[in-house]
């Protein structure tokens, strides 16, 4: 998968998880997720499991940083390197 | 002299109970005294799975069946996991994640259904009692232990208060099973309190509370809940007792309760009211009994067995309830040091060697769930990663169904200690500010 793409996932899953209720939708690639509240300790557990189970990337728990989960681009910035580790390795 | 007993057991609750059944059926002869008449109040509703083999091995498994106690397939737990943090503009984001599980999810040795109990402790405990006595063991109810004399290295020799006047019985040994009153950890100064589990809980039943109303499906509204208050450290209990009563209780450290004015009314609606749904659907179910409070929380025995007794259940060991262990560990430790009594019993010698097997079997079980209640604490989130995580998951389980009883340590468990290691460590870890502040030793030989 593409960096593209991993971003558009990632913005549909948060808007229909996160955002649903909110009315809220101006969420983009560089909304910053911690600030704004989006992610929280609990919502970043639920949207690892989307990640494992969506893109089949497992990363590492101690990778959750403010660095890493800035925003969407960071993100799926992070993946695409994780992703490229594990094929990698297989 | 020829003792009145082999064993005399000092409480007749699910871990006097349960030991009395198995050494009677070994054809062994035995005494409990219990110092209320039963059926009593207690708390501590929620069973595992680990449970089931025991109630099986002592021939009680039917009556309990015949009770019709909810049944209970799993645990879920709630958060509203919202403190601190600023909204820049976002408003109405939906909060209050669940996480659940079911027994079914996992295979258990020696269990064969993918349920367990919710029980009223009043006729649990009383049925366990009875079929105690059905099983050859002589029970008396309302009298109280006073005072256990061993300086006689042949037998032990009990005081009990038979209503106005103290009346003497022998014993080869004696079991304590007198729960949180740890009557043999008292009197032997044996008792450690537990330093950073300084929990104090407020409970009552409730008639009437919409349970459905926070299920994700209402196949778990049956689930034993425990909801995340947005306070540190603290939850609460959500046990089904029957089908329109709930019991529920607050758990909190004491120290918050003694910074609130120390009534305990108060300070249950006081916290149950930072979850306002919570709040709003207890205010619309009617209280049936009167606020009951547990304080001096967790503790240890420096020592769980010597020449001539074993502690068990609560008598030896209390730590949080977060997991349902309670009774669990009553009645596995029975099963487990009746073992050792019996090979004693035939042995003819009751010196403490002869429980080292129940010793170390208990000791390390509760160690894993101690451990287990520390992580949670301190980092209660990595409950829903792990659970929602397929490589952990069933590990999780494993805990939660209470199978720690043999085996090595459970895998989940290495790999919280070593996430909780790597948040700590790292200061801009995006779960370093939900740390918790409880922090357990980790070296500590008692706990």
């Amino acid at each position: 998968m593409t960096e593209e793409n991993y971003t558009s996932a990632l913005l549909a899953f948060v808007r229909r998880e996160f955002l649903a209720d909110s009315g809220d939708q101006a969420l983009t690639a560089t909304t910053p997720l911690i600030e704004s509240g989006i992610l929280d300790s609990l919502r970043i557990a639920v949207l690892m499991a989307f990640i494992r189970d969506e893109f089949a990337v497992h990363v590492p728990l101690a990778k959750i940083d403010a660095k890493n989960f800035a925003d969407i681009r960071t993100i799926a910035a992070m993946l695409h390197e994780e992703s490229v580790v594990e094929a990698g390795r297989a | 002299m020829s003792p009145d007993y082999d064993v005399a057991i000092i409480g007749g609750g699910p871990a006097g109970s349960t030991m009395a059944s198995y050494l009677a059926r070994a054809g062994m002869s035995v005494v409990v005294f219990e110092s209320e008449t039963f059926p009593r109040e207690h708390v501590g509703e929620s069973l595992v799975p680990a449970t089931t083999p025991v109630l099986a091995e002592i021939g009680a498994l039917e009556k309990i069946d015949e009770a019709n106690f909810p049944k209970k397939y799993g645990a879920s737990w709630t958060s509203a996991e919202s403190r601190d943090i600023p909204k820049m503009g976002y408003s109405g984001l939906s909060h209050g994640w669940t996480a659940d599980i079911a027994f079914v999810e996992r295979n258990q040795p020696g269990v064969d259904r993918d349920y367990t109990f919710h029980v009223d402790r009043g006729r649990f405990d009383a049925i366990l009692l009875k079929h105690a006595q059905e099983q050859g063991a002589t029970v008396f109810n309302g009298v109280r232990v006073r005072d256990v004399d061993f300086s006689d290295p042949e037998l032990v020799r009990l005081t009990c208060r038979f209503g106005p006047r103290d009346v003497p019985f022998t014993a080869r040994m004696v079991v304590d099973a007198s729960g949180r009153q740890t009557l043999l950890g008292k009197q032997l100064k044996v008792k450690v309190n537990d330093p950073v589990f300084d929990q104090y809980a407020v409970h009552t039943w409730f008639e009437g509370l919409d349970r459905e109303a926070f299920a994700g499906d209402s196949s778990q509204a049956d689930h034993i809940f425990v909801h995340f208050l947005p306070i540190k450290d603290t939850w609460v209990w959500q046990i089904p007792i029957t089908d329109t009563i709930t019991s529920i209780g607050v758990v909190t450290q004491k120290k918050r309760f003694r910074e609130g004015s120390g009534d305990r009314e108060e300070f249950f609606w006081d916290f149950v009211s930072s979850r306002p749904e919570l709040f709003d659907a207890l205010k619309n179910s009617q209280r049936l009994r009167p606020f009951k409070v547990e304080g001096d929380y967790s503790y240890a025995m420096k020592q769980i067995c010597g020449d001539r007794f074993i502690l068990i259940g609560d008598a030896a060991r209390f730590v949080d309830p977060i997991f349902s262990s309670g009774v669990s560990v009553a009645l596995n430790s029975a099963r487990i040091a009746s073992q050792d009594i019996i090979a004693a019993h035939a042995a003819g010698s009751y010196d403490k060697d002869r429980f080292a097997t129940y010793e170390n079997k208990l000791r390390r079980a509760v160690k894993y769930w101690y451990e287990f209640i520390s992580i949670y604490y301190r980092l209660n989130v990595l409950f829903t990663a792990f659970v929602q995580d397929h490589r952990y998951r069933v590990d999780v389980l494993k805990m939660l169904q209470g199978d720690v009883y043999d085996g090595e340590e459970p895998k989940a468990l290495k790999a919280m200690k070593e996430v909780v290691a790597a948040v700590e460590a790292n200061p801009d870890h995006l779960w370093h500010p939900y740390l918790g502040t409880l922090r357990a030793p980790t070296s500590a030989p008692g706990f």
